[in-house]
């Protein structure tokens, strides 16, 4: 959890990094004080702690909008959720996704261990490739999903939105194989849009292009190594960069730089999250409660609740949750998060989602979509109601009854 | 005197929960009160000018929202104060903090072990899980299963499914929680054994129970019923110490037409026809009441305001058998300022939950075994409330208090009594540990007060010096409190209840037993006129 205090000094002569902001004034960067931990500050003195990228954010910033993430300042708002949708979805947005969890796994028996934790086999998986990945425990309740990745035979790394080290450590036990938190060592930062792959271009990198969805490599960026992914849950052409936190920023201002030509923005947090959720995809602890959050045991949620059955592969050697899940896949699970499409400008404080006269669920998270010019939401329903002939509607504030449309998950096609 | 409907003895907090509920329901109540002043145990006392302090009670406690609502307590002017954290001070001189932020929480026991750190939101989990079903029992009065009435059996129903329907895996988690000891349950979460003390600490001031003893981890979802958001629970108590929620319950209680006679001792129940009838005072004035509420604990309210004789076969040995044990004895400091503790910043905001300085699980366990043999404290595990940092009106400007509740103190030593200078050993003792980590402790000092569990059982009357009025073992808990038989507050002697907390909920609340059992008194008036 703890965030290595890193080199925030400023960049290298010679490269055009200007810092020009109303703020600030020209040429003018704000005092690194602000923001760094000190080795010996109380754990008590913030209450969130600052990415690497969090200088650079500040600067951007023009709302002094911010979120918290996982324990972490991101940006909420740089200038406008219009203006950073626009540029995400028609050009290219850049965003700051360091506090994700990175959990580094190797050793002899890395993929056995793995088989065993995921739901789905990670022995077909190439190097640099990556995979969705759900957790469950012995109920077969998600506890947390990220993206697998594999990095050399005996080496993955595991993103996550969440740190689950204890439950991670506890499955490992009796496998040869090390887990690492390796959050502190490795920064994220998340390119996506449209114009993504001319960004790269114009940053000097031509081979982007012919990296598969999934696919990573290592690549040098302006001298430096970067890992860039073709992975992303924002939908459309997106790239995440992995790199050394002192890099950092260097990497985010050149991708900056280079990228007005083509309208990079930064984009926010807030605008992240529309997309994910035109992307379909469902958060935890936003559209699901981990199994080990969840205060109410009936609140956890099998991956076929939350339509993740397609990352469940249940005939192979035992892993975490495979005896009850085969049964849940027998029976038929009780719960689905699906996507609704709604005939309203802000689904705000609407009411439970209705099959006819009988209430079937929740909504979980909304939003309103620009591309789509309608309000996208995930809803919890109860599985029965799926199939019943009275279509799914929605009470809003004027207590009126407006249909929701039950939409393919992801909102938006995908390139 | 002219007759009531209800007499009271004792202006405990039970006693006047009790008062106000029957006094709302329109009944005319009269509480007789031994000494000067309402409060009883929870009463306040001048520490020295302008230090005040309970000197019996805990500086704490849940007032349950549904008391304050009722009686409105919110403006009568009550006041509630949050303390958040509490830190636990070891012997090598680190510590471990609570934080109410999840985030700084998470940090913190990472400090100890990252792993800890991802095993907590399991722990806040399990412990939410937990205390909710806690809570839902507080204000209902628990009906024994064995006595076929309709109400308990419905009761006894509803438990029973909800039982049946649960999950073997919550059903096993249950058994755990239920069975395990603090050292063994939290040790399913935790690695570090400084968080596991840390933990269980808290969980077993005033319980007559080691570490690892069995059934002590039922223990620890108590501290997390007031809230908490991810982090460490915090703590609300009343503005002005539990004082100030006795005269405010005092000022509804005379609003309500109830009154209360101080300096009046009650000696016996006056019988009529083998049914309770009223109170004979030491003065030999009697009062005639329809119904007699004792917020005394069950053995002084049977054994010593009763003929035994006149008891039910048997009843006087059950109630003989309560376990009772006094293992907390009480030291409050007033101290001229707040004394430089190492390590820990004076901005430091968990610092409002107090301090816990009883080293490892394992001194804590050979505290306990000194305990049991009744030899005199070394080492006694120190809860150290310092309620003036949220609420400074408790003592003068600049003037801090200690509030320590010492545990594993025998009631009686095996060697002796508790002589002058055992007295004075055992303040060394307290002083030496706490100077430990706060090296300019003495030097603060304005006033010091010691009670041993036998004084507390002198100037309150807690038998032993018991501070939950009957031990809450498993087996004195929920439909066994107080004596298995009679939970529904009601006694075999007609028209005459215990309202103290020897009952359910005890000291999990305060003020609970008192108004559940002037509810199950009007549920049976009803009943009766009906």
């Amino acid at each position: 959890m703890t965030e290595e205090v890193t080199d925030q000094s400023a960049p290298e002569e010679g490269l055009d990094v200007s810092r020009d902001s109303p703020l600030n004034g020209p040429g003018v960067a704000p005092d690194p004080a602000w923001f760094e931990q000190a080795a010996d500050e109380p754990p008590y003195a913030r209450h969130v702690l600052t990415t690497p990228l969090h200088l650079e954010a500040a600067d951007e910033s023009r709302t002094n909008s911010w979120a918290e993430w996982a324990g972490y300042t991101v940006a909420q708002v740089y200038t406008s959720i219009e203006q950073e949708y626009d540029a995400l979805r028609t050009r290219a947005g850049l965003s700051d996704i360091s506090p994700l969890t990175k959990i580094r796994l190797s050793g002899r028996e890395v993929v056995t261990c793995l088989d065993r934790l995921l739901t789905r086999p990670v022995g077909d998986l190439e190097s640099n490739q990556s995979v969705r990945a759900v957790l469950c425990d012995g109920h077969g309740h998600v506890i947390t999903e990220g993206v697998l990745f594999r990095l050399g035979d005996e080496e993955f790394r595991l993103v996550l939105r969440s740190s689950h080290m204890d439950w991670l450590m506890q499955s490992a036990l009796g496998f040869d194989v090390q887990l690492e938190d390796v959050s502190g060592t490795i920064a994220g930062l998340s390119l996506a849009g449209p114009m993504s792959d001319n960004v790269l271009a114009l940053a000097g990198l031509e081979k982007p292009a012919t990296l598969a969805k999934h696919h990573g490599a290592w690549v040098e960026l302006g001298g430096m190594p970067v890992y860039l992914s073709r992975t992303g849950m924002m939908g459309g052409r997106e790239y995440e960069l992995w790199c050394d936190p002192a890099d950092a920023s260097i990497v985010w201002r050149r991708l900056l730089n280079v990228g007005q030509a083509v309208g990079l923005r930064p984009i926010g947090a807030a605008v992240r999250d529309i997309a994910r959720l035109e992307n379909g995809v469902a958060l935890e602890d936003v559209d699901y409660q981990s199994a080990f959050t969840a205060r109410d045991p009936s609140e956890a949620l099998s991956p076929y609740d939350l339509c993740l059955g397609g990352c469940v592969d249940l005939d192979r050697t035992v892993f975490n949750g495979q005896s009850a899940l085969r049964k849940i896949a027998a029976s038929g699970s009780t719960n689905a998060l699906v996507g609704f499409e709604l005939d309203l400008a802000d689904a705000a404080g609407v009411g439970p989602i209705c099959n006819g006269d009988k209430q079937a669920g929740r909504i979980t998270s909304h939003a309103w979509s620009p591309m789509l010019q309608c309000t996208i939401a995930l809803g919890l329903v109860e599985a029965s109601a799926l199939g019943a002939s009275d279509g799914f509607s929605i009470k809003t504030h004027a207590g009126e009854n407006i249909p929701a449309k039950l939409t393919k998950r992801p909102f938006l096609g995908s390139s | 005197m002219d007759r009531v409907d209800a007499v009271i003895i004792g202006a405990g907090l039970n006693g006047l929960t009790a008062a106000a509920r029957l006094a709302g329901a329109g009944l005319s109540v009269l509480i007789v009160e031994r000494s000067a002043h309402v409060g009883g145990g929870a009463a306040h006392g001048q520490l020295a000018p302008g230090y005040s302090a309970p000197p019996i009670g805990f500086s704490h406690g849940y007032v349950p929202p549904e008391l304050i609502r009722e009686f409105d307590l919110a403006r009568e002017g009550l006041q509630l104060v949050r303390r958040e954290g509490g830190i636990s001070l070891f012997d090598d001189g680190s510590h471990i903090a609570n934080y109410a932020n999840e985030n700084v929480m998470r940090r913190e026991l990472a400090r100890h072990s990252r792993r800890d750190a991802d095993a907590w939101p399991r722990f806040v989990r399990d412990m939410k899980r937990q205390a909710e079903l806690i809570r839902q029992s507080l204000l209902k009065a628990q009906e024994d299963p064995s006595e076929w009435s309709l109400t308990a059996l419905k009761q006894m129903m509803s438990r029973t499914r909800s039982v049946l329907q649960m999950e073997p895996e919550a059903l096993y988690d249950l058994t755990r929680f239920w069975s395990l000891s603090l050292d063994d349950f939290l040790e399913g979460y935790f690695e570090s054994p400084e968080v596991r003390a840390h933990l269980a600490a808290p969980a077993l001031i005033g319980r007559a129970l080691g570490p690892t003893d069995p059934t002590g981890a039922a223990f620890l979802p108590a501290q997390w019923m007031t809230g908490t958001n991810g982090g460490a629970p915090w703590r609300m108590s009343p503005k002005g110490g539990t004082q100030a929620l006795a005269d405010c319950l005092a000022s509804v209680l005379r609003a309500r037409g109830g009154d209360i006679r101080f300096n009046a001792e009650v000696t016996d129940i006056k019988m009529v026809d083998k049914k309770a009838a009223g109170v004979v005072l030491a003065d030999g004035e009697e009062i005639d009441a329809g119904i007699v509420l004792s917020d005394l604990d069950i053995k002084r309210s049977f054994l010593s305001l009763f003929q035994w004789s006149g008891l039910p076969d048997g009843f006087a040995r059950d109630v003989a058998n309560v376990r009772m044990e006094g293992i907390v004895a009480r030291i409050n400091f007033a101290l001229k300022g707040l004394p430089e503790i190492n390590g820990i910043a004076t901005d430091n905001p968990s610092l409002s939950g107090g301090l816990m300085i009883g080293g490892g699980l394992h001194s804590m366990e050979r505290a306990y075994e000194d305990w049991l043999d009744e030899r005199p404290p070394t080492a006694p595990l120190l809860e150290i409330a310092i309620p003036t940092l949220e609420d400074p009106s408790l003592a003068p400007e600049g003037g801090h208090i200690f509030a320590v509740s010492a545990q594993y103190i025998p009631t009686e030593l095996h060697d002796g009594v508790w002589s002058g200078a055992r007295r004075d050993a055992l303040m060394r003792t307290v002083k030496d540990m706490i100077s430990r980590h706060a090296p300019g402790f003495e030097s603060h000092i304005v006033a010091e007060e010691l009670r041993l569990p036998s004084d507390i059982e002198d100037q309150a009357g807690y038998t032993r010096g018991d501070p939950f009025l009957g031990q809450m073992s498993l087996d004195q808990m929920f439909f066994n409190r107080p004596v298995p038989g009679f939970s529904g507050y009601e006694s075999p002697i007609k028209n005459f209840y215990v309202c103290s907390a020897s009952g359910h909920p005890a000291g999990l609340a305060l003020g609970a037993a008192g108004a559940n059992a002037a509810q199950s008194i009007l549920g049976s008036l009803k009943g009766r006129r009906a």
